[in-house]
């Protein structure tokens, strides 16, 4: 796991995620390689050759038994057919329902093409298994189980877990941006350490609800994640792996998540929606800004303070 | 047939899909402008041929000028490659991930490949557009799944379209109804069912704040209707009653299912 990300061919990568020039932002894949093999989710189709290079890098020549996809959103499943094209003995795993409250209903996998069809002999939805909460697999040195995804923006996630390296695999949470100078470095090599603003910036636009979250609640249940998993590492989907107090960090999420909530008091949304809709405005007659094309009228993250806050 | 006039040049295409005793509306909406035509949302490819007819049928076969995806992802987004080749090229515009003062789609090369609408530029949200000669907003969402996601307010028409909020399942027959179809309106059971499948965060919710978010946005709005790609248009008379049944069916207790086991 980890190690060195070369250059994806024919993506630019130097551009495609960087923020505010000097910030990047990671996409993962991670694969797992023993007896068995496992790569957790596929990265975006646009890197599909890229993708694939990288996988069979990790591999060193060995076979591929399972691809992962933590949700159907493109870049976390992009490649997954591309992947199984590549192996033909792979077996695609993808979650079995979805982790909100209810039910779930029961066509979402065909919207999502991942419909499994045990019986089928040939075609990928004979290829096709669905796993859920408390599923593991046994990969030799490793063993994987896949967990609830307490913070996911799809309802279809799942999250894994690694035993033997207590590696916790949160997908869409705690991820972060980093400088461009520590793209390949974990986060206790960075050159610029990861602050809770960070972690804002960051869930404030992939977890928008957060901003009308009640941070009480957020408190517990990240409290009972942390006493669920205490990984010794943490390597999520969009930051780099978190080698050092892991713990801190989801700390830190907890810290800006109630920073993001503030967004959401009635006096910042009614801010908001009298930037968005003028008084007088919601009928046709409205006049094109003159401004700026671009800018946003914002909650979340812009909503408080800008300075950097401290290390994990 | 699955086309429903919503409004004098708002078009309904009701499309869903079935489990059990409860469907599940993927819809998409197609408004006439003085210039052209726009469709928010492209649609699932399971009902494609139907879309692209239902289309063809309004805008006698000039197909949409405008496409504006009320989300990022399958299955909204999924029916754009077979659209351009039959109608040819059309704008898309889709909400990218807000990162500080950065233009994805403008500052960053290739980024459309990346997320998979080749083609598409950025919607600049929170502000009036002109779109085929519609006067359109759109918005960050106050309540979505994934961020990549926008709400999409028609002034000509004061229509408010969203995606997964305002969503709820529908019984088997109700499948072109809206709330003004229903003798007993909505039926709460499948507002509540589908927050609860769709949205894995309702236990972190501050619902008193979100109540008071959305009845500020609807004030203001004061729309005709709110159109949802995942559920039965709600006219403005059954909108105080129906924000009441989405928080109500938020409200969930107990232990959280995806909470740590």
């Amino acid at each position: 796991m980890g190690g060195e990300a070369p250059d994806v061919e024919g993506v630019d990568t130097s551009h495609w995620d960087s923020f505010e020039g000097e910030r990047h932002q990671n996409q993962s894949a991670y694969v797992l390689e023993d007896e068995q093999s496992l790569v957790f989710d596929t990265l975006s189709p646009a890197s599909t050759d890229g993708a694939l290079e990288l996988v069979d890098r990790a591999l060193d020549g060995g076979d591929l038994d399972y691809v992962v996809i933590s949700h159907p959103e493109g870049n976390h499943a992009g490649n997954a057919f591309a992947l199984l094209e590549a192996h033909p003995d792979a077996t695609l795993l993808v979650p079995e329902r979805g982790a909100g409250h209810g039910s779930g209903f029961g066509a979402e996998h065909e919207l999502f093409h991942l419909a499994s069809a045990p019986e089928s002999t040939e075609g990928i939805g004979s290829r096709i298994e669905y796993v859920a909460p408390g599923d593991e697999l046994d990969l030799g040195r490793f063993r994987v189980e896949f967990v609830p995804a307490t913070y996911a923006d799809h309802a279809f996630s799942v999250w894994m877990v690694e035993r033997t390296t207590n590696t916790f695999f949160p997908v869409d949470w705690l991820g972060f941006h980093h400088q461009n100078s520590d793209c390949t470095r974990f986060a206790d090599e960075f050159d610029r350490p990861v602050t809770v603003r960070d972690l804002r910036q960051f869930h404030s636009n992939v977890l928008p609800w957060l901003q009308f979250a009640d941070p009480d609640v957020v408190d517990e249940r990240v409290d009972a994640v942390i006493e669920a998993r205490d990984p010794d590492r943490i390597a999520p989907a969009h930051g780099t792996v978190i080698r050092e107090r892991p713990v801190e960090f989801m700390e830190m999420f907890k810290r800006a998540a109630r920073d993001i909530s503030e967004g959401g008091a009635p006096e910042a949304v009614r801010e908001q929606i009298d930037a968005t809709f003028p008084p007088g405005s919601a009928d046709g007659d409205v006049d094109e800004p003159t401004g700026s094309d671009g800018d946003e009228v914002t909650g979340g993250d812009e909503s408080v303070s800008d300075e950097a806050e401290a290390d994990p | 047939m699955t086309l429903t006039r919503l409004t004098g040049d708002v078009h309904w295409l009701s499309h869903c899909e079935a489990d059990g005793e409860r469907h599940l509306h993927l819809s998409e909406y197609l408004l006439s402008g003085s210039e052209g035509y726009v469709l928010v949302d492209s649609g699932s490819t399971r009902f494609r041929e139907a879309i692209v007819e239902e289309v063809n049928e309004v805008t006698d076969g000039a197909g949409p000028d405008v496409v504006v995806l009320a989300h990022q992802v399958l299955p909204h987004k999924e029916n754009l490659p077979a659209f351009e080749e039959e109608w040819g090229e059309f704008d898309v515009v889709t909400a990218v991930p807000r990162l500080g003062g950065l233009d994805l789609i403008a500052d960053v090369p290739g980024f459309t490949d990346i997320i998979g609408v080749s083609g598409a530029r950025g919607t600049v949200l929170n502000r009036p557009r002109e779109l085929a000669g519609r006067t359109i907003t759109c918005m960050r969402p106050f309540l979505t799944d994934v961020t990549v996601s926008q709400w999409i307010f028609d002034h000509d028409a004061r229509v408010l379209f969203t995606a997964e909020a305002f969503g709820h399942y529908h019984a088997p027959g109700d499948c072109t109804a809206t709330s003004t179809d229903l003798p007993g309106g909505i039926d709460p059971d499948h507002v509540a069912d589908f927050y609860r499948d769709k949205l894995t965060f309702l236990d972190q919710l501050n619902l008193d704040r979100m109540r008071t978010a959305f009845e500020m946005l609807l004030d203001r709005l004061d729309p005709r209707y709110v159109a949802p790609i995942h559920g039965t248009p709600v006219a403005a008379a059954d909108l105080d009653g129906y924000v009441d049944d989405v928080i109500a069916g938020m409200d969930v207790s107990g232990p959280a299912a995806g909470a740590p086991r």
